[in-house]
């Protein structure tokens, strides 16, 4: 019996020279590591992006116009370097933001294993938080070391919009460095946000991003969080993102994935109190030598929650990837409903494909269930597709859009659909 | 109901395992404990030729530098090799006629539900019976030998058909493999051997059980099944011991090696006591089964897993010939304290391979069963297919069941489908049977043998009763 | 138009199916054929559309006096060849408004025509709903996700109507239809046999060649047309059974 183990978090008690980051990459005999080999994506002798890089806001500007034509006008929180930029973001009414002093920096890896203990849970002397994850995955743990206090973004219940709330990560990134950044997102009672994360890489290729995001939906919330991971060519991310639920509360999380040497997203949710649920999808292209590594717990700790899973991914040239999803419910956790699919497309021969769709349940009152498929494009829909007149090559690629479109297309944001449509559906007509 | 529906699976837990009697024979045994000794004194007990000891000594050293492995979904208290006995037969172990066996040993055999007097005279099935570490009786030997088909215990064929035994032994599962298998290349004393020559379809049953009888020891038996091209062949095993409190280790090693165009059917209904309602005693079963099939050869694993405290076991196809088939359907019960982390591997190397994987856990009490399959698909594996339907079934709220499956793919041409469920039996799947007048306990028989039909189904008719029959003893008090 | 002869086709695995087939259509002819199950009707209709699931080990198929062996699907398709199929695969993901959409403006780029405007297509879509009584909401559907077997059917001749192509081949497409549908689907293939168009009817049944008058009917078993004639030879199938033959 594996899962939640009655001990706490990782206590975060080295203070180190960055010369050790080696001693944080989790090797591929670590089972939540088995399909990507992170040693290989960053070097030993990589740097460590310093803190706060004193740039003036006229360097700044110069520097994001070189990529960027034009920032949104509304709804922006943009850090560069983790460092918050009051003057370029626009913040609406609601949006609260602060840097978290250090002395409250103090905790333990995650805030969200302490605000986890005020939550109401059913079992309380089961919940252990992200341990376990944590302890195989100690690159939070550098996260933690390597980046200064954390800002708090709070979504108060005064934020009332219909839009999204863009959230930009930017990074200077002189060095090809190891750059850090740390987020954590707190949404009061009852409200709604839309956030739409994405990373750009004003600097130069060839670097590691290691972010890490925390999020509290509190009772009555709506989350829903997209991002897009496309801007790292020649570099490798690590995504790790955290969510824990209270009642009534639901998170929808969307990971659009493209253009990366690495991109590892370990997704973590815990639906702590009843009626809460969540949806994460993820829809990736992947092409060249790229590699993608999607991670993804959902905890059912009481009874009552709902949660889906959903991945579809299309490999393509060189590229290899793995999903690995688990499905976790405790004792206890009656009335559960989760589910879980994977779909995954070969389109070049020399792409590379694992699975490992996982179910622990300890309750029997349960619906749950996986799928995973992985295989080449369907020879009978291609048939059909050439019988009606349309060329082979067309008809792989309208194929490849129809697949890559069952998530986008119930995307409700018109903005980020259109978006997100351009990056995987450039010029095929599903 | 709800309440009612507890009381009837707390009566599943005070079910007795009928199988515990002891059977008082005199046999012969080794001083616990592992050691170069032991194994010598094991080859020259069984008048091995050198290589077989230089082969026990190699493994024996691998084993020094291995760990038991911990990777399963499994709790397990330290196995101490020390303190098992390696050897231990019946005084005389082999018979010439049925007359000489000991009666008690007769008697054995009848309350296990197999008479090998009268499947002697019944055609159908050839029994080769093993109890603790050695071959007692093998029937039917003269039928089968004017095939051309060799069917009898492993020392006789390390005595008798001495070549055959050194090409293929270790071939599909050498010593290296894992530390279990190791362990049983080091000390294994018996099991069965099987050849089936070139375009022979094997016209009965073959068929092992194997019992552990005496307190403390480990049973290690070793089965080798070799058919060649065009040769077709059904094994049956089926396993059982005596209830007793502490934990008795059995390590098997299966090797299965299909040549071209061949098919091996291979079915298990094993049932080596679980332990009791508190957790108390039962058979650690750690046991490697592999197989390789040629070009359009095919193996096809059953297996029916009711018995045992704990359970490791992966039986698997190397699917390295072109066209070839694996397939593997099981049904894995567990109850009380009972562990099982089992599922099965498919390496797909060969061009056309296909792959079925069809299990059924169910758990009751506070059990635990997991299923954990490789299925893996080499860029040489063109036009491969992958099937696997994974389903859980819990019966009531203090089990446990979990699902692990890996898949890796290299190759485009390939198909790989995976799915699994997990639910409990439905209230309304209840309530209908008894509109109809059938009782709870009878109801949930019925649902549970339903749910695992699809691989009863695969049995051969002579075990098919017997492992439904087995369900119903493994979930009594509710399954009718 | 079409002319078979001799034609031998098996399948992947070797099995062979149709043994010496003959047939020729010409212009604004309407052939049914008819057979037991497994006499390889389904097969005629996948090789005609050159579904590679099946080999020609002899014999030849000409469209137009130019053979078919060597020509993909899609080229087969802008030559004016279409196949209603007897199980329309479903594509989730892909629109039938642009899925019909996509087809038709290949099927003029391969002829070197022009492209149709948005205009001009939505006209097209409009009209043909019309005649198969089409809710405009279905053609915003994924192509065949969830359709009952009566809908994709429909879908089919919908599709047809829109290629307009000179040779139909409708596989069993009245299985699994009502009789208010079956007449939809009639007069959608009627409305199209006005202006020359000429259709293979694969069926099990008279009903449909009662609202569909066939000029000829073949029989075809263990892959040979058995027996050919007028429209009479379905009335005494349907009363007498294959065994009349």
């Amino acid at each position: 019996m594996t899962g939640y183990k009655k001990n706490l978090a990782p206590q975060f008690n080295v203070e180190k020279e960055s010369s050790f980051i080696t001693d944080f990459l989790p090797s591929i005999k670590n089972e939540d590591w088995n399909y990507t080999n992170i040693k290989k994506f960053i070097p030993d002798s990589i740097a460590v992006q310093p803190f706060n890089i004193g740039t003036n806001e006229e360097q700044l500007k110069k520097l994001i116009s070189k990529k960027v034509d034009k920032l949104p006008e509304k709804n922006l929180v943009f850090f560069m370097d983790g460092v918050f930029q009051e003057e370029l973001s626009k913040l609406p009414t609601g949006i609260k933001i602060k840097k978290l002093t250090n002395s409250e920096n103090k905790q333990n890896a995650l805030y969200l294993n302490c605000l986890g203990k005020g939550f109401n849970t059913i079992n309380n002397d089961t919940y252990e938080g992200f341990s376990s994850f944590l302890k195989n995955t100690k690159l939070v743990e550098l996260n933690a070391h390597l980046t200064d206090s954390p800002y708090m973004i709070t979504v108060t219940d005064a934020y009332n919009c219909d839009g999204h709330l863009k959230i930009i990560h930017g990074f200077s990134n002189q060095n090809a460095f190891f750059n850090q950044n740390r987020l954590l997102c707190l949404i009061e009672e009852n409200t709604r946000v839309l956030i739409y994360e994405e990373i750009i890489n004003f600097g130069k290729g060839d670097s590691a991003f290691n972010m890490v995001s925390e999020f509290v939906c509190l009772e009555g919330s709506s989350l829903d969080f997209f991002t897009t991971q496309n801007d790292l060519t020649n570099s490798s991310l690590i995504n790790s993102v955290f969510c824990v639920q209270q009642k009534n509360s639901s998170s929808n999380f969307h990971f659009f994935s493209k253009k990366g040497k690495l991109i590892r997203n370990n997704i973590l949710v815990d639906l702590l109190d009843t009626r809460s649920n969540s949806n994460v999808l993820g829809t990736s292209l992947m092409e060249s030598s790229d590699h993608l590594d999607n991670f993804i717990i959902i905890s059912h700790l009481v009874e009552g929650c709902k949660s889906n899973q959903f991945f579809k991914s299309v490999y393509d040239e060189n590229s290899s990837g793995a999903f690995c999803g688990k499905i976790y419910v405790e004792k206890g956790a009656q009335q559960t409903e989760a589910f879980q699919q994977n779909n995954n497309l070969m389109i070049s021969k020399s792409a590379n494909v694992n699975a490992k769709p996982q179910l622990e349940i300890f309750a029997d009152d349960v619906v749950c269930s996986h799928g995973c498929t992985i295989g080449a494009i369907d020879e009978d829909m291609l048939f059909y597709l050439r019988s009606r007149g349309i060329k082979k090559k067309e008809a792989v690629q309208l194929l490849i859009g129809a697949f890559l479109n069952e998530l986008i297309s119930n995307i409700e944001n018109p903005e980020i659909k259109k978006e997100v449509s351009e990056l995987f559906l450039n010029n095929t007509n599903v | 109901m709800a309440t009612e529906k507890n009381k009837t699976l707390k009566e599943i837990t005070k079910n007795k395992y009928q199988y515990g009697f002891v059977t008082k024979i005199e046999s012969e045994k080794f001083e616990p404990g592992l050691n170069e000794n032991t194994i010598k004194l094991i080859s020259a007990k069984r008048n091995e030729p050198s290589w077989m000891l230089d082969y026990r000594m190699k493994a024996y050293s691998a084993l020094q530098k291995m760990t038991p492995p911990n990777w399963a979904n499994l709790k397990i208290k330290p196995i101490d090799l020390q303190k098992i006995i390696y050897y231990s037969a019946p005084k005389k172990p082999k018979y010439n006629s049925l007359d000489e066996v000991d009666p008690e040993l007769l008697k054995t055999f009848n309350k296990l539900g197999i008479s090998i007097d009268e499947q002697k005279k019944i055609a159908g099935v050839a029994i080769d019976v093993v109890v603790d570490s050695v071959s007692v009786a093998t029937t039917f030997q003269d039928t089968l030998k004017k095939l051309g088909i060799i069917f009898c215990s492993m020392s006789e064929a390390i005595e008798n058909h001495s070549e055959l035994v050194k090409k293929h032994l270790g071939s599909v599962v050498p010593y290296t493999d894992n530390y279990f298998s190791a362990l049983n290349a080091a000390v294994f004393t018996d099991g069965s051997f099987c050849f089936i020559p070139k375009g022979v379809r094997c016209p009965m049953e073959l068929s092992t059980y194997f019992r552990i009888n005496e307190a403390g020891t480990g049973q290690f038996e070793r089965t080798l099944i070799v058919a060649e091209e065009d040769s077709y062949v059904s094994y049956l095993e089926g396993c059982t011991a005596p209830m007793r409190d502490e934990n008795q280790l059995h390590a098997a090693v299966v090797e299965l090696v299909a040549m071209k165009s061949s098919e091996i059917k291979y079915s298990t209904v094993q049932n080596w006591f679980p332990g009791d309602e508190n957790g108390v005693g039962g058979v650690y079963n750690f046991v490697t089964k592999r197989g390789i099939c040629l070009d359009s050869a095919k193996i096809s694993w059953t297996q029916i897993e009711t018995g045992s405290a704990i359970t490791w076991k992966y039986p698997s196809c190397v699917l390295k010939g072109n066209n070839s088939v694996g397939e593997f359907f099981s049904v894995a019960v567990t109850n009380n304290f009972q562990q099982a982390d089992t599922g099965t591997k498919m390496i797909h190397l060969g061009k056309n391979t296909k792959s079925t994987i069809i299990s059924k856990g169910v758990c009751a009490g506070k059990s635990n069963g997991s299923y954990r399959g490789l299925v893996k698909i080499s860029k040489s594996a063109d036009n491969a297919r992958n099937f696997s339907q994974c389903d859980s079934l819990l019966l009531g709220q203090t089990c446990g069941a979990h699902t692990f499956p890996y898949i890796e793919s290299s190759n485009k041409s390939s198909i790989v489908e995976h799915e699994a469920t997990t639910s409990k039996i439905s209230d309304d799947q209840l309530f209908y049977c008894k509109q109809r007048g059938i009782p709870e306990e009878e109801a949930i028989g019925l649902i549970v043998n339903g749910y695992c039909k699809d691989v009863l189904k695969k049995l051969p008719m002579e075990f098919a009763v017997e492992a439904q029959k087995l369900l119903e003893i493994s979930l009594e008090g509710s399954v009718g | 138009m079409l002319k078979i002869k001799n034609l031998h086709v098996s399948t992947e695995s070797n099995i062979s199916i149709l043994k010496g087939l003959n047939l020729e259509i010409n212009k604004g002819e309407v052939h049914a054929i008819m057979g037991p199950n497994g006499s390889g009707k389904s097969t005629l209709a996948s090789i005609v559309a050159g579904d590679p699931k099946y080999m020609i080990t002899s014999g030849e198929i000409t469209f137009n006096g130019k053979s078919l062996t060597d020509l993909e699907p899609e080229e087969r398709s802008s030559m004016g060849l279409f196949l209603s199929f007897q199980y329309p695969v479903e594509i989730p993901g892909i629109s039938l408004n642009n899925f019909i959409k996509t087809a038709l403006n290949q099927k003029q780029k391969a002829l070197n025509e022009k492209p149709f405007s948005a205009k001009e297509i939505l006209e097209k879509i409009k009209k043909n709903a019309e005649i198969l009584k089409i809710d405009l909401d279905f053609i915003k559907r994924s192509v065949n996700v969830g359709f009952s077997g009566g809908e994709k059917k429909r879908a089919e001749i919908f599709q047809m109507l829109m290629l307009q192509p000179q040779l139909s081949i409708l596989d069993e497409t009245d299985s699994g239809l009502d009789i208010d549908a079956l007449k939809i689907v009639a007069k959608g293939v009627n409305s199209l046999r006005n202006n020359n168009s000429s259709f293979i009817i694969i069926t099990h049944y008279q009903r449909l060649l009662d609202h569909i008058q066939p000029d000829f009917v073949h029989v075809l078993n263990e892959g040979k047309i058995i027996k050919s004639g007028g429209s009479d030879i379905a009335k005494m199938l349907e009363e007498k059974g294959y065994d009349w033959i």
